[in-house]
C-alpha cells in the first residue's frame, strides 16, 4: 500500500526549478533514501511535503489525505528533522525538547514520559541540564531528531540528518533509524551521503537538478550500471589533452577528475586499464595509486549524470 | 500554545545576560544620568513653563464673560500667564506677530447661554509654533468651562426634577426660579474649580526636565525592548526553528502572538523597572490618574511590539532589522518630542511628528503629567492601539506570504 503518493509535485524560484514535476510513491513501513547532490532539490520537496512551502503544482497525499485541505491532520502524522538543527541554543536539551512536545501538543505526564523517551533515542539522558550550545554538532544533531519524535509520528522524515559529524555520532543515528524503522516507522532520509542511503534503504530515488532520475531497490539501481567498473586513480601532472584521449579510448563510457582524483567508468576494467596507464605515462602524469571499484550508487549516479554524486 | 511560546523567549531573554542588562539596567542608568543633569528636586530649571501673554476677545459683555476674564483669567491664572483685553482684530494682529501665543474668544450670548443652562463654546486659536503654550489655554479653559457645564448639568436636572411636581416654571416667576437655582449651582461649582486650580497650581502648571525626559526615555527604551523582540522574531527564521515550530500544530498566527506576548511581558517588565525607579528615586510625578498612566503605558508597549512585529516582516536578516530598527527609533524618538519638546523643532518636522507612535504617548504623558484624567489621554491610546492593529496586521499578513 502506498502511504505516501506524490504527483507531478513542482516547485520555481523564479527561472530556476527546484522541483520538476516529480512523482513517486512511499510504501508504508518503508525506509525511503533521496539521494542526491547538494542543490538537487531535496530539501524544497521535503519542504513540500511538510507543507512548509506550497509547490508551484502538483497534489501530494500522506495516507489519503490531501496536504492542502487537510494540513493539520497530515501535520500530526508527520515528523521533520530540519537539516539545518532547530534548536534553542540558551535553553538546555531538556527545555528544548518539552518546548516542542508542547508545540505538538502533549503535556503533563506523557510530555515528561516523551521526552525521557526521547532523551534515551538519542543517548543523552545524562546531558537533559545542559545547554545545547555546550553539546558538539554529533549531540546536537541527535537532539534535533529527538525533538521530531515526541509525536510518535508514523512518517519521519529526515533531511540530511548527519551532516558535519563524529562517526560515533553518526553511527548512532544510523542505528537509530533502522530501529525506529523496524518498530514499524515510515521513514524518509535524504542525503547525499551515497554510502549512508546503501547502508539504511530499502527503496531509493536519485534526485538531480529538480528531477527524479532513477528510482528502484540497491539491487534495481545496480542493474543500470551492470558490468560496468571504476577505475580510480589518483595522479598529479595532469592536463586537459590526456583526459579528451582516454574518453576516447574503447569501452571507456565516461571520466571525472576532481581534486587529483581520476574515476573512469568502463565495461572491463581489465581491457582498458593497460592503456590508460600507458596513455598517462606518454603524457607524463604522475600515478600515485589505482582502485578498481564494483559499481555502487556512486557509479550509477556517475552513469547517469557523467558527473560525481560529490561537487 | 501561545504561551508556550512567549514562556519559551521569556526563558531564552532571561539567559540573555547582555540582553537583560540592556532590556532593564540601562533605563536605570539613563534615568540616573538625566537625574544628574536636571537635579532630582522639582526644580523651576528646565521645561518649567515661563508666564506668556495671551488675548482675549469679549463678543459677549455680559456677567459670566466678566466673570471668567477678571476671576479666572486675570486673577487666577496669573502665575501661568498674563491676559489682556483685545479686539477680535487687535487680537489677531498680535497673534500673527506671535506677540501672543493665544486667543480666547468668548462667543456672543456666552452670558445668557450659560444662564439659560446651554452649552456655550469658547475659541481658543493659537499661533502654530506655540502648541505647548496653547495646549495649556485650552486645558484650562476647558477645566472651566467642564465644571460650569457640570453646574448647568446639575441646575437642569433640578429643573426636571421641580417640574415633574408641577411647580408652575414656565410662567415669568417661574423662570425667575430656576435661574436662581441655576446661579447657585454655578456659584457652588465656581468656587469648587477654583479652589481645584489654586489647589494643584503649583504641582500642575509646569512639567520639570527630569519629568519630560523620563517619559521620552521610557518609551525609546520600550522601543528598544520591542526592537530586541523583532531581532528574536528573525532569529527565529534564521535558526530554522520558525521552520519547525510550523510543522506542529501552531501556524504562523499562533508564533506572531506568541512572540508578541513574550515581547509585551519583556516590555513591561521594562517600564515597570524605568516606572518605579523614576517615581521613587527621583520623585518624578507621572500624573495622578494611575488607571490612565496604565493604560496609556499598556497602549504603548501594545504599539511598539507590533511595531517590532512589523519591522520583523520587512527585514530579511536580524542585523537588517536592528539597523533599520535603530535609526527608525532615533528618528521617531525625534520627531515625537523625545529629544527636545516638539514646538521647539523645525516646522516640517513638527508636521511628521503625528505620525509616530512617541509623538502620542508623549502627549498623553505629558497631559498626565499636568494632573489630567483619563479622559484627555483617551485620545493618545486609541491612536496608539490603532497604529498596534495596524502594523501586528501587516506583520502577520505579510509574514504568511513568505
Ligand atoms: N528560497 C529559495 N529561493 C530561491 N532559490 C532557492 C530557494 N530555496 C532553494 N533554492 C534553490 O533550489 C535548488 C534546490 O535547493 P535544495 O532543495 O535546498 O537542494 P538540496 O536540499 O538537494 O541541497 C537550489 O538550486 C537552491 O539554490
Ligand atoms: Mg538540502
Amino acid at each position: 500500500m502506498s502511504y505516501i503518493q506524490i504527483k507531478s509535485v513542482s516547485k520555481k524560484y523564479g527561472d530556476l526549478t527546484a522541483v520538476d514535476n516529480i512523482s513517486f510513491e512511499i510504501k508504508e513501513g518503508e525506509l525511503f533514501g533521496l539521494l542526491g547532490p547538494n542543490g538537487a532539490g531535496k530539501s524544497t520537496l521535503i519542504s513540500i511535503i511538510t507543507t512548509l512551502i506550497k509547490p508551484s503544482g502538483g497534489q501530494i497525499l500522506v495516507n489519503g489525505l490531501d496536504i492542502k485541505t487537510k494540513q493539520s491532520e497530515v501535520k500530526k502524522i508527520l515528523g521533520l528533522v530540519p537539516q539545518d538543527i532547530a534548536l534553542y541554543p540558551t535553553l538546555t536539551a531538556g527545555e528544548n525538547l518539552a518546548f516542542w512536545g508542547k508545540m505538538y501538543g502533549l503535556g503533563g505526564r506523557l510530555l515528561k514520559e516523551r521526552v525521557k523517551e526521547a532523551l534515551e533515542i538519542a543517548g543523552l539522558s545524562d546531558r537533559a541540564k545542559n545547554r545545547i550550545d555546550s553539546f558538539s554538532g554529533g549531540m546536537k544533531r541527535r537532539i534535533n531528531i529527538a525533538a521530531a519524535l515526541l509525536h510518535k509520528p508514523k512518517v519521519l522524515i529526515m533531511d540530511e540528518p548527519t551532516v558535519g559529524i563524529d562517526p560515533q555520532s553518526r553511527n548512532h543515528i544510523l542505528e537509530t533509524v533502522q530501529k525506529l524503522n523496524k518498530e514499524g516507522m515510515t521513514v524518509i532520509y535524504t542525503s547525499h551521503y551515497m554510502e549512508e542511503i546503501e547502508f539504511l534503504c530499502s527503496y531509493i530515488g536519485i534526485m538531480d537538478h529538480g528531477k527524479i532520475i532513477a528510482m528502484g531497490t540497491k539491487e534495481e539501481l545496480r542493474k543500470l550500471v551492470s558490468n560496468k567498473d571504476v577505475i580510480k586513480i589518483k595522479l598529479t601532472n595532469e592536463n586537459d589533452a590526456v583526459f579528451n584521449t582516454i574518453k576516447k579510448l574503447d569501452n571507456v563510457d565516461n571520466i571525472t577528475f576532481i581534486d587529483g582524483d581520476l574515476s573512469i567508468n568502463t565495461g572491463n576494467a581489465d581491457t582498458v586499464l593497460a592503456k590508460i596507464i600507458s596513455t598517462l605515462e606518454n603524457a607524463k602524469c604522475k600515478i600515485q595509486t589505482i582502485n578498481i571499484e564494483q559499481s555502487n550508487l556512486e557509479s550509477v549516479f556517475l552513469h547517469l549524470t557523467g558527473r560525481a554524486l560529490r561537487d | 500554545m501561545i504561551f508556550n511560546i512567549a514562556l519559551k523567549d521569556l526563558k531564552v531573554i532571561a539567559r540573555d545576560k547582555k540582553a537583560l542588562i540592556l532590556l532593564l539596567i540601562m533605563p536605570i542608568v539613563i534615568t540616573f544620568i538625566l537625574g544628574a543633569a536636571f537635579g532630582s528636586s522639582f526644580s523651576k530649571r528646565g521645561l518649567d513653563i515661563t508666564v506668556f501673554p495671551v488675548a482675549v476677545v469679549d463678543k459677549d459683555g455680559g456677567d459670566q464673560a466678566k466673570a471668567f476674564i477678571e476671576d479666572f483669567l486675570v486673577k487666577d491664572l496669573s502665575s501661568l500667564f498674563t491676559t489682556q483685553i483685545a479686539t477680535e482684530e487687535e487680537a489677531f494682529n498680535l497673534l500673527n506677530s506671535e506677540k501672543v501665543s493665544t486667543v480666547i474668544v468668548i462667543p456672543e450670548n456666552f452670558t445668557d447661554n450659560i444662564n439659560n443652562g446651554e452649552n456655550s463654546i469658547i475659541e481658543i486659536k493659537s499661533h502654530i509654533n506655540q502648541q505647548f503654550n496653547s495646549n495649556l489655554v485650552s486645558s484650562v479653559v476647558n477645566g472651566y468651562m467642564q465644571k460650569l457645564s457640570l453646574g448647568n448639568t446639575g441646575a437642569n436636572a433640578a429643573i426636571e426634577t421641580s417640574q415633574e411636581y408641577n411647580l408652575p416654571l414656565n410662567s415669568e416667576d417661574g423662570t425667575f426660579e430656576a435661574q436662581g437655582v441655576i446661579q447657585e449651582l454655578q456659584i457652588r461649582f465656581n468656587t469648587d474649580t477654583l479652589a481645584f486650580t489654586e489647589s494643584n497650581q503649583e504641582k500642575n502648571k509646569s512639567i520639570s526636565s527630569i519629568q519630560y525626559y523620563s517619559a521620552a526615555m521610557l518609551i525609546m527604551f520600550l522601543l528598544f525592548g520591542a526592537l530586541r523582540g523583532a531581532r528574536m522574531m528573525i532569529e527565529e527564521r534564521e535558526t530554522r526553528t520558525l521552520g519547525r515550530v510550523l510543522t506542529t500544530r501552531a501556524n504562523i498566527a499562533t508564533m506572531v502572538l506568541g512572540k508578541f506576548l513574550g515581547f509585551f511581558i519583556i516590555c513591561t517588565c521594562q517600564a515597570l523597572v524605568l516606572i518605579l525607579f523614576a517615581r521613587f528615586v527621583y520623585g518624578v510625578y507621572w500624573g495622578s490618574s494611575i488607571l490612565g498612566f496604565t493604560l496609556l503605558t499598556l497602549s504603548t508597549i501594545f504599539a511598539g511590539s507590533a511595531f517590532a512585529m512589523f519591522l520583523s516582516s520587512i527585514s530579511k536578516t536580524s542585523e537588517a532589522a536592528d539597523g533599520l530598527g535603530n535609526i527608525l527609533i532615533q528618528v521617531f524618538t525625534v520627531l515625537g518630542g523625545g529629544m527636545i519638546p516638539v514646538q521647539l523643532l523645525p516646522q516640517f518636522m513638527q508636521s511628521l511628528s503625528r505620525l509616530t507612535l512617541n509623538w502620542w504617548a508623549m502627549q498623553g504623558y505629558v497631559d498626565l503629567m499636568f494632573g489630567r484624567d483619563l479622559i484627555t489621554i483617551l485620545p493618545s491610546v486609541g491612536v496608539l492601539l490603532l497604529m498596534g492593529v495596524l502594523f501586528l496586521g501587516v506583520g502577520i499578513t505579510k509574514l504568511r506570504l513568505q
